[in-house]
C-alpha cells in the first residue's frame, strides 16, 4: 500500500470518527446521567487501559477491553461511545508509551467504530424477537414486589431478559468485537508490516484467544455485578484479570529467554569452529527470509530457532573432524527434548544436498531456508574468505535449483538488497549523530576522570 | 480384598447417604432440582480433568464444584451434585463396575455432607450472600475444606490399601499432604463460584431472609427459576474462563521452564563430547552451585539463576585449541594465553541473554583466586563476584574428582581437603564450609533418598488390580509376592544405608566426613582448577 491511499485512508477515517461522535451527541440523554457512576465508568476504563498484553507482534491488546464490554451492556449506546473515548483517551495519557502516539490514536477511531457497532448488535439482539418469544409483557403483569416482599417472577420481563437475553446478547456482542478487533489488527498489521491479511489473519486469531476469552469472561460478570456493587467495588474483577495478563507476558519473557540462552548454546558451538556468530546471523536472517515468504508466525519461529542451532552436531572431538551427517546428528541431540522435536525436524534436513529424483517433497521449507542462508553467511562473513554481498549471491545461483532452492535464493536476494537500500540511506545522518554523540560523551567522561584525579 | 468386601462397603455408604437425604428432607428442606443438574454437569466436567497421582489414585478439581454447590445450594442438593461425581467414572473412564461407581458416588456425598455440616456449623452463609457474610464465610470454608479432605484421605487410603496394595503411609507421604494446599485453594475458588452463582441465580426468587419461596417439586413459578438457575450458570462459567485462561498460561509457563532446563543440560552435555573427559561436568557443577546457593539461603529464583550460570561456565571453552586441551604436558606461555580467553569469551556470550546479563561476570571470573593469584582481572577477596566464588570451588572439586589427561581423579575425601587446604589462597573460606557442610548433609540423606527413589521404581511396575481379576485367586497370590519383595528391597536398602553411615569413606555413598582431611598427601597444595595451568605457573 503505497503513503497516498495510507494518508487517504487516515482521513476517511478519522472524518467517519468525527460523523459518529457528532451523531451521538444529539442522543446522550444527558438529564440521566449519574455523575458518579459515569465518572466511575471513565475511571475504571482509563485504568484498565494502561494495562497492556504485548505480542511478539501485532498490536498490544489492552485489558480496557473488559470494562467497555460490560460498559456496552448496561449503558445506552451514545453514553457508551463517549465513556469509551475519554476512558481510552485519559488511560494512554497515564501508560507509559512506547510506539508514536499516531498508532495509537488511529487504533482509537478504529475502536470506536468497532464499539458503535458491538453496541448496535447488542441493542439488537436484546430487543428483537424476545418479547414475542416469551411473551414478556403479559396483561396482568406487575414489576413491584407483591405483598410478601417476594418478588414475583412468573413471565417478569426483567427476569427473562437478565437471566436469558443477556447471555445470548453478550456474547454475540463480544463476537462481533473480536471479529472487528481482529480484522483490523490484521488489516493493520497486513499494511504496514506487508504480508497477505487473510494469512495473518487466523495467526492472530491464534495469539489473541485465550486472553480475549479471559477478558469476555471478565466483562460479564462486571456486568452482571454492575447494578448491585459500588462502582469501584467490581474491580475486584480485575484481579484475576491482572493473574492473566501476569502469567502471559511471563509466557512471552520466557520464550525469548529460551531463544536467547539457545542461541548462545549455538555460538559456543561456533567458536570451536572459529566463526563465532554465524549462527545468530543465520537465526536472523533466515527468520526475515521467512517472513518475506509468508511462512506462518510459528513456523518463523522454529526456523529461528533451528537455525541458532542448526550446527551443533558439527563438533570435532579428537580424532574425527566434522564428520558426515553432523545435521542427523544434532537433531538427534535435540531430539532428547520433547519441546525442541518440531525444530530437530527442520535441522535434520537443513545441510544442503543435491536433491534426487522425487526426494524433493520430504524437505521442509525451514530447512531449505537454512541451508541457503547459512552458505551465504559463510561466504560473505567467513574470517578468512569474505566476498562482497552481490558476489556471494551469484556464486550461489550456479547451484540455484540444484543445491539450492530457487525461491528461497530469489527471497535472500531480495531481503539482502532491502537490507543494504535501508542501510545505505540514513547511514550518513546517522554516523553524524553518532560522532558528535560519541564527542560529547568522552568529553563529559573525560572530566570525569579529571575530576576523580584531582 | 474381593468383590464382597466392596459391595458391603458400597451399601453401607449408601444406605448412610439415603439416610441423611431422608432425614435432611423431611425437615423441610427442598432441593433445588435445575441448580442441581447444573452444577451436577459442573461437576462431572471438574472430575474428568485432573491428573493421575503416583500412589495410583486421581487427583481432580471436583471439589470446586461440590463446595461451590455448599455455597450456593443447601445441604441435601450439594449431596446430590456430589452423587452426579460417580458418573465421570462411567462417562470418561469406561469404569463399569457397578459397586466401584456405588462406593465412590457414595463417599462422595457422606464428605460432601460432612463438609456441608461444618461448614454450616461454623456460620458459613449459603444462598443469600453479601460482601460482608461472603467474607466471613472465609473461616468456616476453609474447616469445611480440611474436613473434607480428611474424610476423602481416609476412604482413599483405605481403598487403595485394599484394591492395589499401596500401604496408607506411603498414600499420604506421597500425595495426600501434598494434596491439601491444593484443595484448600480449589475450596476457595469453589466458594467464589457458589457466591456468583447464588447471587445471580436466586437473586428475585429469595425473601429477604434468604429463603427460597419454591418448594421442591410443586413449583408454580419454575420457569423463572430455570431462567435464574441459567443465568447463574453464565455467571459461573464468565468466572470459570478468566481463571482457567490463568491456569492455561501457567501451566504452559512451567512446562516451557521445564523445557528450557532440559534443554540447556542437553546441549551442554553435547558441547563437551568435544572434551570427552568433561563428560556431564557442567551438570553436576550446577548441582553443586544450587547446592550451596540453598545452603547459603539464597532465593529460589537466584538459586535458579546461578543454576543456570553454573551450567553455562563453561561456554567459551571452545575457543580454546583441542591440542592445547588434550596435551597431557605442561603449557607454554603462549599456549596458556588462549587458555585463559576461555572466561572472557563465556562471560561475553552470557551478557547476550538478558535473564543472565548480570550473571555473565560469574563466568568471567571463574578463575580468580581469592587472593588475587587467578585470571583474567586479577581480582581477590570480595572484588570477585559472589556467584564466580561459588562457581569457582564446585568447578575445581568436581575437576578434581574425575580424571583429566593431567593428572588421575581423586576421591571425595581428598577433593574436599584439598578445597580445605586452598581454602583463603585459590577459594572463599567461607564458601568452602558452605560447601563442606551441604555436602555432609547430603552424606545423610543419601540412604534414605536410595530407598526412596527404589521405592518409587518398584511403584512404577504395574501391580495387578482388583478390576481385571477373572481367576482371581492366582493373581492375588502374584500382588502379595510383589509386595513382599518391596518389603525385602527396602529392609536391604535399609541396612546398606545404615552400614554407610557407620563406616565413614567406605561405603559408595562415600560422602567425607571432616576429620579425614589428615591424611592428604603433599601435592595439596597446587591450584586445582579445569585447565591445566598448574603446569604452566610451575615452569
Amino acid at each position: 500500500m503505497n503513503g497516498k491511499r495510507l494518508n487517504a485512508l487516515r482521513y476517511l477515517s478519522v472524518g467517519m470518527f468525527l460523523v459518529v461522535l457528532g451523531a451521538c451527541i444529539p442522543f446522550v440523554k444527558w438529564g440521566d446521567l449519574d455523575p458518579a457512576r459515569t465518572f466511575g465508568l471513565v475511571a475504571i476504563v482509563a485504568f484498565f487501559e494502561t494495562w497492556r498484553i504485548q505480542f511478539p507482534w501485532g498490536r498490544p491488546l489492552r485489558l480496557g477491553m473488559a470494562a467497555v464490554l460490560c460498559i456496552i451492556a448496561i449503558r445506552p449506546l451514545p453514553e457508551v461511545v463517549f465513556v469509551f473515548l475519554l476512558g481510552s483517551l485519559l488511560g494512554r495519557a497515564f501508560s507509559r508509551v512506547q510506539h508514536s502516539g499516531k498508532g495509537d490514536f488511529l487504533h482509537i477511531v478504529q475502536r470506536t467504530y468497532i464499539v458503535a457497532l458491538a453496541g448496535l448488535v447488542y441493542q439488537l439482539v436484546s430487543n428483537i424477537g424476545w418479547d414475542f418469544a416469551w411473551n414478556a409483557y403479559p396483561p396482568n403483569y406487575v414489576l413491584a414486589p407483591t405483598t410478601e416482599g417476594i418478588y414475583f417472577t412468573y413471565c417478569n420481563p426483567v427476569v427473562l431478559h437478565r437471566a436469558l437475553v443477556f447471555p445470548v446478547a453478550f456474547l454475540t456482542m463480544a463476537l462481533v468485537f473480536y471479529v472487528g478487533e481482529m480484522l483490523t489488527s490484521s488489516l493493520e498489521t497486513a499494511m504496514y508490516m506487508g504480508g497477505n491479511w487473510r494469512v495473518i489473519l487466523p495467526q492472530h486469531i491464534r495469539q489473541t484467544f485465550p486472553i480475549y476469552l479471559a477478558i469476555t469472561g471478565a466483562g460479564a460478570l462486571m456486568a452482571l455485578y454492575f447494578p448491585r456493587l459500588p462502582w469501584f467495588n467490581f474491580l475486584i474483577f480485575f484481579i484475576p484479570l491482572l493473574l492473566v495478563r501476569l502469567e502471559s507476558n511471563r509466557d512471552k519473557e520466557l520464550d525469548e529467554r529460551y531463544f536467547q540462552t539457545m542461541r548462545v548454546i549455538g555460538d559456543a558451538f561456533d567458536l570451536s569452529r572459529g566463526i563465532p556468530g554465524h549462527s545468530g546471523r543465520v537465526s536472523n536472517l533466515a527468520a526475515e527470509v521467512a517472513r518475506e515468504m509468508g511462512i506462518s508466525a510459528e513456523e518463523t519461529r522454529n526456523i529461528r530457532y533451528a537455525a541458532a542451532l542448526h550446527d551443533i552436531g558439527r563438533i570435532e572431538s579428537e580424532g574425527e573432524r566434522e564428520a558426515p551427517g553432523h545435521a542427523e546428528r544434532g537433531a538427534e541431540v535435540m531430539e532428547q527434548v520433547a519441546r525442541l522435536r518440531p525444530i530437530a525436524h527442520i535441522v535434520r534436513y537443513s545441510h544442503p544436498v543435491v536433491e534426487e529424483e522425487g526426494g524433493a517433497q520430504r524437505i521442509p521449507t525451514g530447512s531449505k531456508i537454512i541451508g541457503v542462508v547459512s552458505d551465504y553467511d559463510l561466504l560473505t562473513n567467513h574470517p578468512t574468505r569474505r566476498l562482497p554481498l552481490q558476489e556471494a549471491l551469484e556464486e550461489m545461483n550456479v547451484e540455484r535449483g540444484k543445491l539450492y532452492d530457487s525461491i528461497v535464493l530469489r527471497t535472500l536476494s531480495q531481503v539482502v538488497e532491502s537490507q543494504a537500500r535501508a542501510r545505505r540511506r540514513p547511514e550518513r545522518e546517522i554516523s553524524q549523530r553518532a560522532r558528535v554523540l560519541e564527542e560529547e560523551e568522552l568529553k563529559e567522561s573525560l572530566e570525569e576522570i579529571f575530576r576523580e584525579e584531582e | 480384598m474381593d468383590k464382597r468386601v466392596m459391595a458391603l462397603a458400597s451399601l453401607g455408604l449408601a444406605g448412610a447417604v439415603g439416610v441423611i437425604l431422608f432425614l435432611t428432607l423431611a425437615g423441610d428442606q427442598p432441593v433445588f432440582w435445575f441448580s442441581v443438574v447444573l452444577l451436577g454437569v459442573l461437576v462431572v466436567i471438574c472430575e474428568s480433568l485432573g491428573e493421575s497421582m503416583t500412589s495410583g489414585g486421581r487427583s481432580t478439581y471436583g471439589i470446586i464444584a461440590l463446595f461451590a454447590a455448599i455455597a450456593a445450594l443447601n445441604t441435601p442438593s450439594a449431596m446430590i451434585v456430589a452423587l452426579f461425581g460417580a458418573f465421570h467414572l462411567r462417562l470418561f473412564r469406561h469404569r463399569d463396575d457397578p459397586w466401584e461407581l456405588a462406593f465412590n458416588a457414595a463417599l462422595y456425598a457422606i464428605c460432601t455432607w460432612a463438609a456441608a455440616a461444618v461448614y454450616h456449623a461454623l456460620g458459613g452463609a449459603s444462598r443469600a450472600f453479601t460482601l460482608s457474610n461472603s467474607l466471613k464465610s472465609l473461616l468456616p470454608l476453609l474447616v469445611a475444606a480440611a474436613v473434607f479432605w480428611a474424610l476423602n484421605t481416609l476412604a482413599m487410603a483405605a481403598a487403595l490399601r485394599w484394591q492395589k496394595g499401596v500401604e496408607p503411609v506411603d498414600f499420604l507421604k506421597s500425595d495426600a499432604f501434598r494434596l491439601l494446599p491444593n484443595q484448600i485453594i480449589y475450596a476457595l475458588v469453589g466458594l467464589a463460584m457458589g457466591v456468583i452463582y447464588a447471587q445471580n441465580a436466586f437473586h428475585e426468587v429469595l425473601d429477604p431472609q434468604g429463603n427460597m419461596v419454591l418448594d421442591a417439586l410443586g413449583n408454580p413459578i419454575i420457569l423463572g427459576s430455570i431462567a435464574e438457575s441459567l443465568r447463574g450458570l453464565f455467571a459461573v462459567l464468565s468466572l470459570t474462563a478468566v481463571l482457567g485462561v490463568a491456569w492455561y498460561f501457567s501451566g504452559k509457563n512451567i512446562e516451557l521452564l521445564e523445557a528450557y532446563d532440559r534443554s540447556i543440560e542437553v546441549l551442554v552435555t553435547h558441547l563437551e563430547r568435544r572434551e570427552p573427559y568433561l563428560d556431564g561436568h557442567a551438570v553436576r557443577v550446577a548441582g553443586y552451585t544450587a547446592l550451596i546457593a540453598r545452603q547459603m539461603r539464597f532465593p529460589l529464583y537466584e538459586v535458579n539463576r546461578l543454576r543456570h550460570a553454573a551450567l553455562l561456565h563453561d561456554l567459551g571453552r571452545p575457543a580454546i585449541p583441542l591440542d592445547v586441551l588434550l596435551q597431557p604436558s605442561a603449557l607454554s606461555e603462549e599456549e596458556f594465553e588462549k587458555v585463559k580467553m576461555h572466561p572472557l569469551e563465556g562471560g561475553s556470550r552470557l551478557e547476550e541473554v538478558e535473564y543472565l546479563s548480570d550473571m555473565a561476570e560469574a563466568v568471567r571470573h571463574h578463575h580468580e583466586y581469592y587472593d588475587g593469584g587467578g585470571y583474567i582481572d586479577h581480582l581477590s577477596g570480595d572484588t570477585i563476584p559472589l556467584s564466580a566464588r561459588i562457581i569457582a570451588v564446585v568447578d575445581a572439586y568436581d575437576s578434581m574428582m574425575n580424571r583429566r589427561p593431567w593428572r588421575e581423579a581423586k576421591g571425595p575425601q581428598r577433593a574436599l581437603a584439598e578445597l580445605r587446604e586452598n581454602s583463603g589462597r585459590q577459594f572463599d573460606p567461607e564458601i568452602v564450609e558452605h560447601f563442606i557442610a551441604a555436602m555432609e548433609e547430603v552424606g545423610r540423606r543419601e540412604g534414605e533418598a536410595a530407598i526412596m527413589a527404589q521405592e518409587a521404581a518398584a511403584y512404577q511396575q504395574p501391580i495387578p488390580e482388583l478390576r481385571e481379576e477373572k481367576g482371581g485367586r492366582r493373581r492375588t497370590k502374584r500382588r502379595e509376592e510383589m509386595l513382599r519383595e518391596r518389603r525385602e528391597a527396602r529392609e536391604r536398602l535399609e541396612r546398606e544405608a545404615i552400614r554407610s553411615l557407620e563406616e565413614p569413606g567406605a561405603g559408595d555413598t562415600g560422602y567425607p566426613q571432616a576429620e579425614n582431611g589428615g591424611e592428604v598427601p603433599g601435592g595439596a597444595g597446587e591450584p586445582q582448577g579445569d585447565s591445566p595451568e598448574g603446569g604452566g605457573e610451575a615452569q
